[in-house]
């Protein structure tokens, strides 16, 4: 299935080499049916970021969240303002 | 802090006078409250004589403590009618605080068309009439008149539009490099034009300083408190890199982006104008990506924005004005944002409101959506005291009248800010409940329904929203009473040792022993406090509600409504 991925703030420049992505701008992923979200962050190469914020057609949901083809998904680390 | 002075422009008169018992615990946003409430009879016309404006440093303003030099300014506004605490940067709070001052009270009104720049110094306050700077921008003000007084003295200066009463003026402090930051929301730059103040400056030149009852404790309490600060990722990582702007992408990927006037929870531009995007512009143009509002401030969550050639464009550029001439009004050339920001700190008027004014004049086709040029001009025009900067001027709800568009977002006359209430429920209690009307700071649930800081509230449901928002606007009356920077609260919601370290320094600064919920009373009779004079103002629970195109109208990608019943809205603030 495709996933339309977006990287925020620094995170881009923290993905696994072979990854090029540019903040906000989104690329696609084909990844197999059944992937969770946390399946996602580990094939990025951001495991090890636990504080990740990682929003799923614009609601936020867990590590274990089953994803669907063409679900829109944007990663966040831990932000703040006001 | 041991006195409060009192400056009559009627007569031009000063006096000192001991800090009375009943204030003894009080600082910042406590104090502009408590005197508002105390002295000014809540019926009384903002703009005239019986009004007052309150200037308080915090409790722990003038100390070591990271990020304690924030200002409070308080009155009855001109724009909601109700009371209202206005909340600064710069570094005249420090100043006040290390003069002893613990509030600074104009009152009275001078003879008409008069202006006076007030003088404050260890050897007392004195009034001079001002010609110079009169009518002059804000820019050009501050310079004229650290040069007249000494490159190292505060400033706070009402500027055009407060000489005009716009009711959305702001009133600007000058910060360390002689730039600007404002006491933005509710209209209190018209105060204080209308008291006949353009300026007042704080001169600090042998100081007693603020003493400490207790020097090792506060040492100890301040360390903690700073190394809580920087661990941090959001007060050590995010703010310091991004500033407050990296919130368009998430709040933007979440839906909660107001985009055209409040139609849809997303913006197509929102890249363009994001915190990341700024964040390489600045750093291209060789600007300053970060920066602190006053000394002493370790988060840094400002910048200095360079324009094309590479010159100072404008700093404090925050994420709610780029909404708000961003999204708000489908703009999305960050460059012209930029400008705006500059022409509105130069005028002296408040960036949120002047944004929600102006995507409600372009529901009117004032200027079309997408506009950036003309939105420029737009704003430029407040300067010139033109009919029609006047009406932009004065606000969303006076724009939304002279047009005759119903679709204006404001709750008690002041414009929403940056995050939509469908879409982030918990914030829009706030909007409603707020004794300082649509504001978000007042109770930022955002950081727990979006950004998962204290916690994680679902930002569509309704379930956990009320208690969110009642103990977020307790907490925050608390805080704003201590001169900490309100971002502190990002780490203090997750750390409970930096939030107890806030108690100690307290603590140890005045010799209390306070608890934490001792804090929470403060927030909660500051609060009370707030809601009692409004109450007696004329306000009534029928206010505290969100303008009905939000219950009607369908808010994109969730398609959700505003759902909350009255009685859920009226048991936010009943405590
Ligand atoms: S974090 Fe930002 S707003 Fe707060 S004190 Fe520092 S520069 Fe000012």
């Amino acid at each position: 299935m495709n996933l339309e991925i977006r990287l925020f703030a620094d995170l881009p420049k923290k993905v696994r080499a072979s990854i090029t992505a540019v903040p906000g701008e989104a690329f696609i992923l084909e990844l197999p049916e059944g992937t969770t979200l946390g399946q996602v962050f580990a094939h990025l190469g951001l495991e090890g970021e636990q504080t990740l914020i990682g929003l799923v057609n614009g609601l936020r949901q867990l590590g274990d969240y089953e994803l669907k083809d063409g679900d829109r998904i944007g990663i966040f680390p831990p932000v703040g303002g006001g | 802090m041991s006195k409060i002075i009192r400056v009559n422009m009627s007569n031009l008169t000063v006096t000192e006078e001991a800090v009375p018992q009943k204030y003894a615990a009080f600082g910042g946003r406590a104090m502009t409250s408590a005197i508002v409430a105390d002295e000014v009879e809540p019926t009384s016309h903002p703009l005239g004589k019986y009004n007052k404006l309150v200037f308080a440093p915090g409790l722990l303003t003038g100390t070591t403590a990271a990020n304690s030099g924030r200002l409070s300014v308080g009155a009855k506004s001109p724009l909601t009618g109700g009371i209202k605490e206005s909340n600064a940067g710069g570094t005249s709070s420090q100043k006040l605080a290390r003069l002893g001052i613990k509030a600074l009270i104009i009152e009275g009104q001078a003879a008409e068309g008069k202006y006076y720049t007030v003088k404050v110094t260890k050897d007392g306050v004195t009034i001079e009439e001002e010609n110079q700077v009169v009518g002059k921008g804000n820019y050009e003000a501050v310079k004229a008149l650290s040069a007249r007084y000494g490159e190292k003295v505060g400033v706070i200066l009402a500027g055009p539009a407060g000489e005009m009463k716009l009711a959305s003026a702001n009133i600007s402090v000058k910060d360390p490099e002689g730039n600007l930051r404002s006491a933005g929301r509710g209209g209190l730059g018209a105060v204080m034009g209308s008291k006949g103040v353009k300026a007042i400056i704080i001169d600090d030149a042998d100081a007693p300083g603020v003493t400490i009852a207790n020097p090792d404790a506060f040492k100890e309490a301040a360390r903690v408190f700073a190394k809580g600060l920087m661990d941090h990722p959001v007060t050590g990582q995010g703010l310091p890199t991004y500033g407050t702007n990296v919130l368009v992408n998430i709040i933007n990927e979440a839906g909660g982006l107001p985009t055209k006037n409040f139609r849809t929870g997303r913006f197509d531009g929102a890249n363009k104008i994001s915190g990341e995007t700024m964040y390489d512009t600045i750093v291209a143009r060789g600007g300053k990506p970060t920066h602190g509002c006053h000394a002493g401030c370790i988060i840094r969550c400002s910048q200095h924005y360079y324009d094309k050639d590479g010159n100072y464009k404008t700093s404090g550029f925050e994420y709610e004005t780029i909404w708000g001439f961003g999204a708000n009004c489908c703009v999305e050339d960050l460059d012209d944002i930029a400008e705006i920001d500059w022409h509105c700190d130069d005028i002296g008027i408040d960036t949120i409101e002047t944004a929600v004014a102006a995507g409600v004049a372009m529901d009117a086709e004032v200027v079309k959506f997408g506009d950036s040029k003309g939105l420029v001009n737009l704003v430029k025009e407040i300067g010139t005291g033109s009919a029609l900067g006047r009406i932009i001027g004065n606000g969303s709800v006076f724009t939304g009248k002279a047009f005759g568009i119903t679709r204006v977002p404001a709750v008690k006359g002041q414009g929403l800010p940056a995050y939509d209430p469908r879409n982030v429920k918990g914030v829009g209690l706030t909007y409603a409940t707020s004794p300082m009307g649509g504001d978000h700071t007042a109770g930022y649930s955002v950081a727990t329904n979006i950004l998962k800081v204290g916690g994680y509230v679902n930002p569509l449901g309704k379930e956990g929203q009320i208690e969110l928002s009642r103990n977020l606007q307790i907490a925050t009356a608390a805080v704003d009473s201590t001169g900490l920077c309100l971002f502190i609260a990002f780490c203090v919601l997750d750390n409970a040792e930096a939030f107890q370290a806030v108690v100690d320094m307290i603590n140890a600064e005045y010799g209390l022993s306070l608890t934490g919920d001792d804090v929470t009373e403060l927030g909660k009779t500051i609060l009370r406090i707030e809601k009692d004079f409004n109450k007696r103002a004329g306000f009534t629970n029928e206010d505290d509600r969100l303008p009905e195109f939000f219950d009607e109208d369908v808010c994109a990608p969730h398609n959700t409504k505003w759902d909350f019943t009255d009685e859920e809205v009226d048991e936010v603030l009943n405590f």
